[in-house]
């Protein structure tokens, strides 16, 4: 029972870290439709951008977080003005290819510059020194993200309940047409969702990456986040927050109980497992619009 | 007041599809713009709007003026900030917004003393049904709440005309009449000009002050709309008042003449 | 193919004909006389091996042309349903001996069958979702291939023999590449049938609307899987072929990133035409080639990023040549030789 307990804890909080990823991919999709497959690519250029300024160069943490700020409204703003703004109007099949093709750029551009090693340690921002509770293990990081994606959550569901700019990126996506025609500026919109999508991502990056080191394949984690789109519905910003934890949940219990039948790694595979089910069973999600077609 | 110059739309670089296209709107008025379908009529809004270039349409030759500022080819963004909004056709709703968070996404603010709230407010009154209707998805809202909607987006961004793309289509005659009166009062109470598409004719021409007729992409007719009632033409192309009991080849030799005249 | 002005088609037996003319079949014979000849003849072994590679990488692009350019479905595993094939006939040519001739079609087959399987999210979802599905099934097929034991050898992978047809060994590249350019002309020819039969005209329904399809009385479901079926079909041949040439199976030869090239270069080539899946598979192999010749002397001469840039380059080339297609050629390179075409036969009379 311990054993249980323990794991479904560790998943919440690790699946907590999935929420946080999933989260930027989400953004993205509510205000343009598009869905970005180079989120991954994204959050490792960013951890990237914060570990070398914070070590490579050894720029005080104060001063770090606003050129990683500055980092990312140049990279959203570049990825939106170069690549998405002439895709407008183009088949999603398009849409897929290009985003796909960004990621493995940006991996290419990574490589580049930081291939050389494994990995990359950044400093202690929060300790490793992992938290004790009711005699389980618990990382501090973990801990952390999972507050985090909860502020994230009730920060980004206000603000698109509430806030012009949250509405205004909605009606984009809901009609490109007719939003422009009630005088909202789509450039700004999708310029700004991809801005604050790159910030979520180097959100999640810096926190992965103080977990594991930086490394050039910390992108796997925007694979991982997949299953937790679909289960919480493309466009669920509380969907993503339920499934997250879900999906880490039934991975760690996979690698726990199913191990010994399969030789092992069970935890890999069990997302994507999940990912077709859900698809077959339930194709738009937990909390997924269903689209409201009139004929 | 609201001028359009001997206008040329092409769409596409290839498509020509308005030319020498010349309309007024003067304030205080409500003009009306009839013809038959794939005449142009939404195209003309659409260049006066901006909305061509989000569908490949360009106006190449002419000006657009709205109260002496040009606004040919501006972005639709711009020509809503100088006073143009266009309701466009099809009641283009944000469906899975609410009906007031469809209202509040369309505030926008052109003079100094807009309020979103005093907006908002004046919109619910205007039409009582989308108070009680505010917090339900406006997606499965029916079609005459759901045009309603759609007029009353237009008005929060506190226009100086209105442009109007069919407003009756697929509405019954009672809901029409429904949104008639209220663009009516719209016009009267807010000081709103109207440049209304229509297909329902008679209704069109009983608003309007005066009327436009387009055929293949031409201004062919235009006149006050009293007179355009009385033209023979107008009451058998679109008011449907032909005169029965005719010997009907002679009509339909007669009939080709006219409409030979008209599409020349 | 170019056809002279005038030639009409006025029956469908013509319509579906695809030589309608003497002078076509003659220019495509001597064309395909060419392909044979000339490489055996004149081309050095490494040319050869790039020719092999050029096979090898089009047969799976011509399968995701029937899934994604006729059929509209999105499949981002194609190189995990040539792993299956690889595996396949790795399995059938060393424990069950079956001879190669068999079992490269059987391995085919192996491949259509986990391919229809993982179609299946297709009946349900379009678009990203499908995407999604189809990037879980190559992630699943790997690590089945990973943890697989004995079956697969696991991290090992697998041996096999060269292939051999009644005796005859096809143990040289000039051999192989005899066989592989005849396997490519046959698949090529049921891919140009698929197009032009019934079948083809019902994947084009179901890609362009599959609910207006399904209202005209298409089997929407039937020929959705069927278009999996069909396409990793094309896979599990080409992965078999690829099995047999490097005599080795591993599950790091086929690998997400292979899936997306294949789909990138696809459009790059051009969606939908017999001719994309040809011309997406020379650019993206003569790329490669062109990339493995330049990046150790552009490595040479920025030290600093000797050690990384060949990994590096590469991606970004790829990704490169696929975004600016993408935006500016959205209809590849297939439409740019349509609209040369069509400038020649009407020159002078037109622009």
């Amino acid at each position: 029972m311990m054993i249980f307990l323990e794991t479904v804890i560790t998943g919440i909080v690790v699946g907590s870290l999935y929420s946080l990823v999933a989260l930027g991919i989400v953004i993205i999709y509510k205000s343009t439709h598009v869905f970005n497959f180079a989120h991954g690519e994204i959050l490792m250029l960013g951890s990237f951008v914060a570990w070398t300024s914070l070590v490579h160069f050894g720029i005080p943490i104060w001063l770090t977080v606003p050129i990683v700020l500055a980092f990312a409204i140049l990279l959203g703003t570049a990825i939106e003005y170069l690549l998405m703004r002439p895709m407008v109007g183009q088949p999603i099949l398009s849409m897929i290819i290009v985003t796909l093709g960004l990621g493995a750029f940006l991996t290419g551009a990574g490589n580049l510059w930081w291939g050389k090693e494994d990995y990359y340690l950044l400093p202690e921002i929060i300790s490793r020194e992992p938290i004790t509770f009711a005699a389980m293990n618990l990382s501090r990081q973990h801990i952390v993200a999972f507050c985090l994606s909860l502020l994230f959550f009730a920060v980004f569901t206000l603000f698109f309940r509430y806030t012009k700019w949250g509405l205004e990126m909605q009606a984009v996506a809901n009609d490109h047409q007719a939003a422009r025609s009630t005088g909202i500026s789509t450039k700004l919109v999708f310029a700004l969702s991809w801005i604050i999508a790159t910030i979520v991502a180097i959100a999640a990056g810096v926190l992965l990456g103080s977990m594991n080191g930086v490394t050039l394949d910390m992108s796997v984690i925007a694979i991982k986040a997949f299953p937790v789109i679909i289960l919480g519905g493309l466009e669920s910003i509380s969907g993503v927050l339920i499934a997250g934890p879900l999906v880490g949940v039934l991975e760690y219990l996979a690698g726990r109980y199913l191990d010994p039948y399969v030789g092992g790694g069970a935890m890999d595979v069990a997302p994507f497992v999940i990912l077709i089910l859900i698809l077959v069973i339930r194709p738009y999600g937990l909390f997924g619009l269903k689209r409201i077609e009139r004929i | 007041m609201l001028k359009v110059n001997n206008i040329e739309v092409v769409y596409n670089e290839v498509i020509l599809v308005l030319r020498g296209v010349f309309l007024e709107v003067p304030d205080g008025k409500i003009v009306t713009l009839l013809g038959a379908n794939g005449a142009g009529k939404s195209t003309l809004l659409k260049a006066v709007s901006g909305m061509l270039n989000t569908e490949l349409g360009e106006v190449t030759d002419g000006f657009i003026e709205f109260n002496g500022m040009n606004i040919t080819n501006c972005t639709p963004e711009e020509i809503v900030r100088k006073g143009v909004v266009q309701v466009l056709e099809g009641r283009r709703l944000f469906d899975y917004l609410t009906v007031e968070q469809n209202l509040k996404v369309s505030a926008r603010a052109r003079k100094g003393n807009y309020s979103a709230k005093k907006k908002l407010e004046l919109v619910y009154e205007l039409f009582p049904r989308m108070k009680r209707l505010r917090k339900n998805i406006s997606g499965y809202c029916s079609g005459g709440e759901q045009q309603m909607v759609v007029i009353g987006r237009a008005l929060m961004g506190d226009p100086d005309i209105m442009l109007l793309d069919e407003p009756s289509i697929g509405l019954s005659p009672l809901v029409t009449e429904e949104i008639f009166e209220v663009i009516k009062s719209i016009h009267r109470e807010e000081k709103i000009d109207i440049l209304l598409v229509e297909q329902n004719a008679t209704m069109a021409l009983d608003m309007a002050d005066y009327g436009y007729i387009m055929e293949n992409g031409r201004i062919v007719l235009d006149g006050k709309a009293a007179t355009l009632k009385e033209n023979e033409d107008i009451k058998e192309f679109y008011l449907g008042l032909s005169q029965v009991g005719e010997k009907k080849s002679y009509r339909d030799v007669k009939h080709y003449k006219r409409r030979k005249r008209w599409l020349g | 193919m170019w056809r002279p002005c005038g030639v009409m088609d006025i029956n469908y037996s013509q319509d579906i004909t695809i030589f309608r003319t003497g002078l076509q079949k003659v220019s495509f014979l001597l064309l395909i006389l060419i392909a044979y000849i000339c490489p055996v003849i004149f081309f050095p072994e490494n040319l050869l091996a790039m020719l092999i590679l050029m096979v090898i990488t089009i047969i799976p692009m011509q399968g995701l042309n029937i899934i994604t350019g006729f059929c509209g479905q999105i499949a981002l595993g194609q190189s995990a349903f040539m792993a299956v094939g690889g595996y396949a006939a790795a399995k059938l040519a060393v424990g069950l001996n079956v001879p190669f001739i068999v079992a490269l079609p059987l391995s085919g087959l192996v491949a259509a069958g986990i391919g229809m399987i993982f179609g299946l999210p297709s009946l349900r979802v379009r678009g990203f979702y499908l995407a999604l599905a189809t990037i879980a099934a190559q992630f699943i097929i790997i690590w089945g291939i990973f943890h697989g034991g004995k079956f697969t050898g696991g991290i090992y992978g697998l041996q096999l023999p060269e292939a051999s047809i009644l005796g005859f060994v096809f143990d040289t590249d000039v051999r192989f590449y005899v066989l592989a350019l005849t396997v490519l002309l046959s698949m090529s020819f049921l891919a140009k049938s698929i197009e032009r039969s019934k079948l083809g005209r019902a994947f084009i329904a179901v890609r362009d609307n599959d609910l207006a399809a399904e209202v005209m009385g298409i089997n929407v479901y039937q020929y959705k899987l069927l278009a999996f079926f069909m396409g990793s079909f094309y896979a599990g041949i080409a992965g078999a072929l690829w099995a047999h040439y490097v005599t080795v199976v591993h599950p790091e030869q086929f690998s997400l990133m292979d899936s997306i090239w294949y789909l990138g270069f696809l459009v790059v080539g051009g969606l939908g035409s017999a001719l994309g899946p040809i011309a997406g598979g020379v650019i993206f192999v003569g790329l490669k080639e062109i990339l493995a010749t330049i990046t150790p002397i552009i490595g040479g001469m920025i030290p600093a990023l000797t050690e990384t840039i060949s990994a590096s380059l590469a991606l970004m080339a790829y990704a490169l040549v696929i975004m600016i297609f993408l935006i500016f050629e959205p209809r590849g390179v297939d439409h740019r030789i349509q609209l040369l075409k069509t400038y020649y036969r009407r020159w002078p009379f037109a622009k």
